[in-house]
């Protein structure tokens, strides 16, 4: 890289960043090509430390820090020269290293009181509240594999949001497990879905208008209180299904949004 | 095993109570008042985040890194914002940002705000204090919300900037008018009505609901009369969101702190207002030459009406309080010029004011260096000792 390019791209990097505010599409992409390929060809000690012992892949690490300090504005100082870009991504790295660690030292520690919402196995008396509506375990298991086989390719991030967030005991949280993959809009899929709560005390016009509203309709349980132990019941078991849906192998990337 | 919330704690901890990259760089820049910037210097953590890299690599790799989508819906949301037109401020329902706090309130407070702040405000609360607007904090990590954050949602509240994506309702705050920044979204009457009923449910709220602790994810519940997306309860000790918490109830402190100078500042104001009158009150028992006198025009908006006029007879001036804070007003009601000088505490003059018939002075007598005024005419004097400062 030559001076007079190193002079071009800090004064078009220091630009972009004053007016961080008022960019249009074309410059927030200018913007990330210049801080995806500086941070790119960062070298540090803790960088490599990130990559070989715990496993963090730098294009992750770049892009998350784009989402963090650069297109998040809190806690950003002005931006002078690529060198102040670099150390900003180093402080960035600093910041994950103590995470990392921190979670390191919280390992074998659980949250005694937080739980999950339907990850417990359906049970006899599962079987016991869907007889009183006339339903059976094994009838809405297969109610729940069709329906999640009958999603078509722009609902592929429902078994997702609920394999990998909803129903399993620590899912992931659903900004991240959106981020991660991809999937955009997760707070208006999630609405959209149903799962932005339990199944307690839902709005029952609301929830009847959700998808899983749907489903459980379609299973003739109404989201009122008289059908809440059944509702409970059928849920767990479509979370089983979920779970057994979702492949951890998969390549997730690339899904439709 | 604790779910793992974004961003990490430790990213927020350094944000808003650590060495945050803005306090770096306005330490750098020397924007900060001295005792901060050294502060800031002196922090443990200067030396692993404020000593810039010696060994930077300034280069460019041949090829960026492809854009996912994630990434392009938020610039599109970003854009969005940009293009937004919202009121201008100060209005109930609008998400202002913080950046700094007001002028002199850093130095005199020995602190700055580690990174801006944004407060959705509910309305002006000049009970509080002059120029105070209440509201709460708001804050885009998401992932933290507890039962009474109250969640942005896309379609009903966009556009929003991101870092104000949720309002702390158990986070409330008094910020003086003088700080409040650009406007970052705009609640409707009734989302703001929403927003509202969840505080009263904060306020009354007496014990915990049956929901159980679930971080990182969001409910969907009755507040009074509305639906809103909120956090779930927290958990014990070991939930994450009370650490989280804990970062931007102290972060908040710092409006609290500077909305507690205003209304220092408030109280000094009419303690000086007070003092003044009650001086002028008095004058005309202490000076023979002074007499009451009509007032000749209705007093100022906000004046002191109830301390009335008084007439140097001998001079031809007349002298009244006037305004808010009050000042002494000197007319002159003669046909000959007179002189008005100010002298300090040890005897010498402070200041000289050439006052022509008709004319007018209005002065600040309350000013720490003032002790004495003496107004000479046609080879007469008046001379008044001065109510003290401070």
């Amino acid at each position: 890289m030559t001076d007079k390019e190193r002079q071009r791209a800090d004064a078009r990097l220091r630009d972009l960043w004053a007016r961080h505010d008022r960019l249009d599409q074309g410059e927030w992409a200018e913007l990330y090509e210049i801080v995806t390929r500086a941070l790119m060809a960062h070298r540090s000690g803790l960088l490599q430390d990130l990559e070989k012992q715990h496993k963090q892949e730098k294009s992750d690490l770049v892009q998350d820090f784009f989402l963090d300090k650069v297109y998040g504005r809190i806690g950003r100082g002005a931006c002078d020269h690529l060198g102040a870009l670099h150390k900003f991504f180093e402080n960035f790295l600093l910041d994950r290293m103590r995470q990392v660690k921190r979670r390191r030292a919280q390992e074998g520690g659980d949250l005694d009181d937080v739980v999950s919402i339907a990850t417990a196995e359906p049970s006899p008396d599962d079987a016991e509240v869907l007889a009183e509506v006339g339903l059976s375990p094994e009838r809405v298991a297969a109610a729940a594999r069709d329906w999640l086989h009958g999603l078509g390719e722009a609902q592929d991030w429902i078994p997702i949001f609920l394999g990998r967030s909803w129903c399993p005991d620590h899912g992931e949280p659903l900004s991240r497990l959106a981020r991660r993959l991809g999937i955009a809009s997760h707070h208006y899929k999630a609405k959209k879905l149903g799962i932005t709560h339990k199944g307690e005390d839902v709005n029952p016009e609301g929830f009847s208008k959700t998808l899983l509203g749907g489903w459980l309709a379609g299973l003739g349980l109404p989201p009122d209180p008289d059908h809440r132990a059944a509702t409970g019941a059928a849920l767990k078991i479509l979370c089983v299904e979920a779970l057994s849906w979702v492949n951890p192998g998969d390549n997730e990337r690339g899904m439709s949004s | 095993m604790i779910p793992e919330l974004s961003p990490p704690i430790e990213a927020i901890e350094r944000r808003h109570l650590g060495l945050a990259d803005g306090l770096i760089a306005r330490a750098e820049a020397h924007d900060l008042p001295r005792d901060v910037e050294g502060k800031v210097r002196s922090h443990p953590d200067w030396t692993a985040y404020g000593v810039p890299l010696e060994t930077a690599e300034a280069g460019l790799a041949a090829r960026p890194l492809p854009m996912p989508e994630y990434i392009k819906e938020a610039i599109e949301r970003r854009v969005r914002l940009a293009r937004a037109r919202f009121d201008p401020p100060p209005r109930p329902g609008q998400i202002v940002r913080v950046a700094r706090l007001p002028d002199g309130h850093e130095a005199r407070l020995g602190a700055a705000l580690g990174s801006p702040l944004h407060v959705l405000l509910d309305g002006p609360a000049p009970e509080a204090g002059p120029g105070l607007w209440y509201g709460w904090l708001c804050a885009g990590e998401t992932d933290y919300a507890g039962w009474f954050d109250f969640v942005l949602q896309d379609g009903e509240d966009e556009p929003f900037e991101p870092d104000a994506a949720m309002v702390q309702v158990w986070n409330p705050v008094h910020v003086p008018e003088g700080v409040l920044g650009p406007v970052e979204a705009q609640l409707s009457p009734a989302r703001l009505a929403a927003v509202r009923a969840l505080a009263a449910d904060c306020l009354t709220a007496e014990a915990g609901p049956e929901t159980p602790p679930l971080p990182g994810r969001v409910a969907l519940r009755r507040a009074g009369d509305f639906w809103v997306a909120t956090g779930t309860p927290l958990g014990g000790e070991s939930d994450p969101r009370h650490r989280y918490q804990a970062v931007y109830a102290q972060a908040a402190d710092a409006l609290r702190l500077s909305s507690a100078l205003v209304q220092e500042d408030a109280a000094e104001a009419r303690g000086r207002s007070w003092r003044l009158r009650e001086w002028f009150r008095g004058l005309a028992g202490r000076v023979p030459d002074l007499s009451p006198a009509p007032l000749a025009a209705p007093m100022a908006a906000g004046g002191p009406a109830d301390t009335g006029a008084l007439r140097w007879t001998e001079g031809g001036l007349r002298l009244e309080l006037a305004g808010d804070p009050p000042r002494l007003g000197m007319v002159n009601e003669s046909d000959q010029a007179a002189v008005v000088f100010v002298f300090r505490t040890d005897g010498l003059p402070l200041d000289r004011y050439d006052l022509r018939p008709a004319g007018r002075l209005d002065l600040d007598i309350l000013s720490e260096d003032a002790a004495r005024l003496r107004a000479e005419k046609g080879g007469q004097a008046l001379d008044l000792e001065l109510p003290q400062g401070d």
